[in-house]
């Protein structure tokens, strides 16, 4: 008969009298969300690796703190939402201000369609859309990055990246509309085919 | 942040009422339809990459994590042990050294009555009745120390009464 697989809570209850053979099992079934959502959240794989560890070693530091009343991935994905977050300020070089925040060179105004036309049969590699749209990521800075993860990947509602992110709800509309411009203009010879 | 960045916001996110989207999308020319349809693609193309994204050497990655909880649950743990060995060995070197003291010291810990080296100060007067006042006397009569308590700080220089 085949033995049941133990759910988080099972294992995060075991981890908590000390089983690092259960909390192990916890970061192998949450490694890869934790690392993507880093990943793309600082925009370096060395440093993601670094985080997303940081994380799951936080979150066994804590688990006494943890009540269960949130599932554990929702609760881990806070606390490496949070030290990403954190992260993305202490690279910031410059403040940038509350409204107004016209990334360099954008006009807000500006179109953002395609060029050239679309070709047809035109098919691009997965390896080249990975590589394209991390590079368009990259070109963010921390605090557009992290807003526009949060809302296109993670799924948060305004409300949620708001309180997360430590700015107003104004703030993050503002964010994610210059950030979507930025990333339509980094891909806009290729994003019309994906 | 203009009008046009909110609603443009709220109409990629699809959070407007049937009504305003109609509304909004009238407001639009064709590119700036067209835009809209071309940032939902990038948008499943962003999921789609995110869902591909895979931890470089899983392995290396749970071993790290293993090795600096390891790391911390031993520390902890050995903090206890350290102390108690310290203490062990301060309290035998305390009986150590009383017990030198008995043997090359006779009469080291002969028991004195208090009479011996307290005098009590009887006409100590204080406007604080907080402030006592005691005298130890040496039992050669060599010297005494007048130790007073609940005063405020007295500078050493100030002449006593």
């Amino acid at each position: 008969m085949d033995e049941e697989e133990p759910t988080d809570e099972e294992l995060v209850r075991r981890s908590k009298l000390g089983n690092t053979r259960a909390f192990d099992e916890l970061v192998t079934r949450h490694r890869r969300r934790i690392f993507a959502l880093v990943y793309q959240m600082l925009g370096s794989a060395d440093e993601a690796m670094d985080v997303a560890q940081e994380v799951f070693i936080r979150a066994w530091q804590s688990l006494e703190g943890f009540d269960g009343r949130h599932a554990f991935s929702t609760w881990l994905h806070r606390i490496a939402t949070n030290r990403a977050i954190d992260i993305c300020r202490m690279r910031a070089r410059r403040p940038q201000g509350e409204w107004g925040e016209t990334p360099d060179g954008i006009d807000a105004a500006s179109r953002t369609t395609p060029s050239t036309p679309e070709r047809p049969g035109d098919s691009i590699d997965r390896a080249e859309v990975q590589r394209r749209i991390d590079e368009a990521l990259a070109t963010l800075s921390p605090d557009h990055r992290a807003v526009l993860v949060l809302r296109e990947i993670e799924d948060l509602s305004y409300e949620e990246i708001a309180e997360r992110v430590g700015c107003s709800h104004g703030t993050v509309m503002s964010r994610l509309f210059h950030a979507r411009r930025k990333m339509q203009l980094e891909l806009r010879d290729f994003y019309e085919r994906l | 942040m203009s009008d046009f960045e909110h609603d443009h916001t709220r109409w990629l996110d699809g959070q407007m009422s049937e009504t305003e989207r109609r509304k909004f999308e009238a407001s639009l020319d064709a590119a700036a339809l067209e835009e809209g349809v071309a940032w939902r693609a990038l948008r499943e193309a962003m999921v789609r990459r995110a869902g591909e994204i895979e931890t470089p050497s899983p392995d290396f990655f749970n071993a790290g994590i293993l090795r600096e909880i390891e790391r911390k649950v031993r520390l902890p743990r050995a903090e206890p042990k350290r102390w108690f060995s310290l203490a062990w060995a301060g309290a035998g070197c305390l009986a150590t050294a009383a017990l030198l003291s008995a043997v090359c010291l006779p009469g080291a810990f002969r028991p004195r009555s208090e009479a011996d080296f307290v005098s009590q100060v009887v006409s100590a007067r204080a406007a604080n009745p907080a402030i006592s006042a005691y005298a130890f006397q040496a039992p050669d009569h060599r010297g005494a120390v007048i130790w007073m308590e609940g005063t405020d700080y007295i500078p050493g220089d100030e002449r006593v009464r």
